[in-house]
């Protein structure tokens, strides 16, 4: 959508797929479960009519399922000369600009199952609590280079407070 | 020669003066060591005031007593409480004495260096190109024997405040050092951070702005939360003073607390408040009972909000307050004539005319959201600040530097993207100001987002340095 801000909708750049597969594992590891213990309490509380109570977890389960792609298709990033633009949302839209200038530090993370997927997640802290610019999951090779990239700007532009 | 840099030396010629008086005191009392004079330990260390123990160890006392006395609410008796005692003074005596015997500071080239604790040391190390206000602070226990707290508030440091759990407060405080000395210390530290040799004393200022204490009065009588205490504690008592009991009046309690709370409080809070200008940046002086001094250095303030009650708008009075990173004071001005306001805005931020600046409302549609203060929110840009305005009861006009702008968001919620409306906020340090442009129309909000990103990246350039001296 920001035409004003990035002249060439090219420059975005969108998570890898290993996120969403992350995410759609997570979820049918928590899914499985639940929908087997339905089935087990309906079949044990009352005869074949209640089965249809499993619906509610499948439906759930596939509705997260969809908002998982979505959610993941509007995550994107674009890298400007003085700021690093974030896009994300699907019912509350947010666009973030955090100025390298203002970077106070970066921190890539990657807990044991995201290392298995091979992503890590980039978070960017500015002096300001509110400014919540994150990247949820990036190949562990773009996350240090867009580390570096950061950092060295950061340093280049960086500014008192 | 810009005219910045003549104020600079200016402000250096008068410090060469003041430094002479300082060292003609220096002169009086080197021979003395007077109580007052900070204990000289080897290697240029220098430890707190020595009846710091009597002040800490006492709060020590009555956390413990608190704590007992609750445990052991049934049969407290004179013995018990004897014993507790006889334990527990000669323990938090021992604890304050090691606490202020193994705390000691240094200046060393570009920062303070300070050493504390008992069991794990600790060495913290404050940098003075960071330093985002120093304030002399005087409860009023330390203020009857004379003795104030140092603190020195830098970035970031409302992050980690929480994590120290050192006696209650943050690391960088000096507590407790004789008033004199926080005065000689503090001029030493603005002016090491400055860039200038350390003993040039203190700067000279001049006045900007005071608070007059009938205008106080009224405007406190013009706020509703004392009202609403004096009439809720009244509606309590009354019937249980009709009627002869007594548990009405114990229920008003609380309220009275309140009352005395929003009243006599800011009262004392307030008056006297004495707001002045010198090269070391903004001096606010206050307080009736404990008295504060704090010192913002030029080029620290993030953001200002000028807040309009409904009740003081016949009068035309506002009150006026500041973001300061690390926690550094949070009101500029608790109540002013709004032209007063305007000018020491003025003389805060050079070049700033928040009167002048072009507000615009946000579309008509906005008005399916917010029926009836649509017409408050507008937002506007000049060279030097955004000004954003918000709030019907409380009609509040924020401003912030394009330099100081955090990080920009827009954020849009599904009601207000079926409106293709969004908000704007400009991120900023924490303190009571935030600044967000409301319900404007999407592609004007880009534009908006874009607009400022640039003028915040020109705004950057323009910063003052770190060093403000040199």
């Amino acid at each position: 959508m920001p035409d004003a801000l990035l002249p060439d909708p090219e420059q975005w750049r969108v998570l890898p797929p290993e996120l969403r597969r992350l995410r759609r594992t997570l979820l049918v590891l928590g899914a499985v479960p639940a929908l087997a213990l339905t089935l087990l309490i309906s079949l044990s509380v009352g005869g074949w009519p209640w089965v249809l109570l499993t619906a509610a977890p499948l439906l759930a389960a596939a509705a997260a399922w969809r908002s998982i792609g979505v959610g993941w298709r509007a995550w994107r990033y674009a890298e400007r000369e003085d700021d690093l633009l974030i896009s994300r949302g699907v019912l509350v839209r947010r666009l973030v600009v955090v100025p390298y200038g203002r970077m106070q530090l970066v921190d890539v993370s990657a807990g044991p199952l995201a290392r298995r997927f091979g992503i890590a997640k980039v978070q960017l802290h500015t002096a300001a609590a509110a400014s919540d610019a994150v990247i949820p999951g990036l190949p562990p090779r773009e996350a240090a280079r867009l580390r570096d990239a950061l950092t060295e700007r950061g340093e280049a532009r960086s500014a008192g407070l | 020669m810009t005219p910045e840099r003549e104020i600079t030396e200016r402000g250096a010629a008068e410090r060469g003066v003041a430094k002479r008086g300082v060292a003609k005191i220096d002169g009086l009392f080197s021979d003395a060591s007077p109580a007052g004079a900070p204990m000289a330990v080897p290697d240029g260390f220098h430890r707190l005031h020595p009846l710091t123990p009597f002040l800490r160890g006492w709060v020590i006392v009555a956390a413990f007593a608190a704590s007992v006395g609750r445990n052991l609410a049934e049969d407290v008796t004179a013995r018990a409480i004897g014993l507790t005692l006889i334990f527990l003074i000669p323990a938090a005596g021992t604890y304050g004495y090691c606490a202020w015997r193994f705390t000691r500071y240094r200046i060393e080239r570009d920062g303070l260096r300070l050493d504390t604790g008992l069991l794990v040391r600790r060495t913290r190390y404050v940098r003075l190109d960071r330093l985002q206000s120093v304030d002399i602070v005087q409860p009023l226990l330390a203020r009857m024997i004379g003795l104030a707290i140092l603190r020195l508030d830098l970035a970031g440091r409302e992050h980690r405040e929480r994590s120290d759990s050192d006696g209650g407060d943050s690391g960088s405080d000096l507590r407790y050092l004789s008033i004199g000395h926080a005065h000689r210390l503090r001029a030493e530290l603005l002016a090491t951070a400055a860039g200038l040799a350390p003993d040039v004393g203190e700067a000279p200022f001049h006045p900007l702005a005071e608070v007059l204490p009938r205008r106080l009065i009224a405007a406190i009588a013009l706020s509703p939360a004392p009202w609403a205490a004096l009439f809720g504690a009244a509606a309590i008592a009354t019937p249980s003073l009709l009627t002869g009991t007594r548990a009405g009046v114990l229920g008003a309690l609380p309220l009275l607390g309140w009352l005395w709370h929003t009243t006599f409080r800011i009262f004392a809070a307030g008056y006297p408040y004495a707001v002045s200008e010198s090269p070391d940046g903004l001096r606010i002086d206050s307080g009736l009972l404990e008295r504060a001094h704090a010192t913002v250095p030029p080029g620290r303030v993030q953001a200002i909000s000028i807040g309009e009650p409904l009740l003081w708008r016949p009068s035309g009075w506002v009150t006026i307050r500041m973001n300061v990173a690390g926690g550094g004071p949070s009101v500029l001005l608790p109540v002013a004539r709004r032209d007063e306001a305007l000018e020491l805005i003025g003389k805060l931020l050079p070049g700033v005319d928040v009167a002048a600046v072009e507000l615009a409302r946000p579309p008509r549609r906005a008005a399916l959201l917010a029926p009836i203060h649509w017409r408050v929110l507008s937002c506007g840009a000049d060279d030097v600040v955004f000004v954003a305005r918000h709030g019907l009861l409380r009609r509040y006009t924020d401003l912030i530097p394009h330099g100081k702008v955090q990080s920009i968001r827009l954020v849009a919620n599904p009601l207000a993207r079926v409106l293709r409306l969004a908000d704007v906020h400009l991120d900023t340090t924490g303190g009571p100001v935030r600044v967000r442009a409301g319900l404007r129309d999407r592609a004007e909000a880009l534009r908006i987002v874009a607009a400022q990103a640039e003028r915040s990246r020109l705004g950057r350039r323009a910063a003052v340095p770190d060093r403000w001296m040199t």
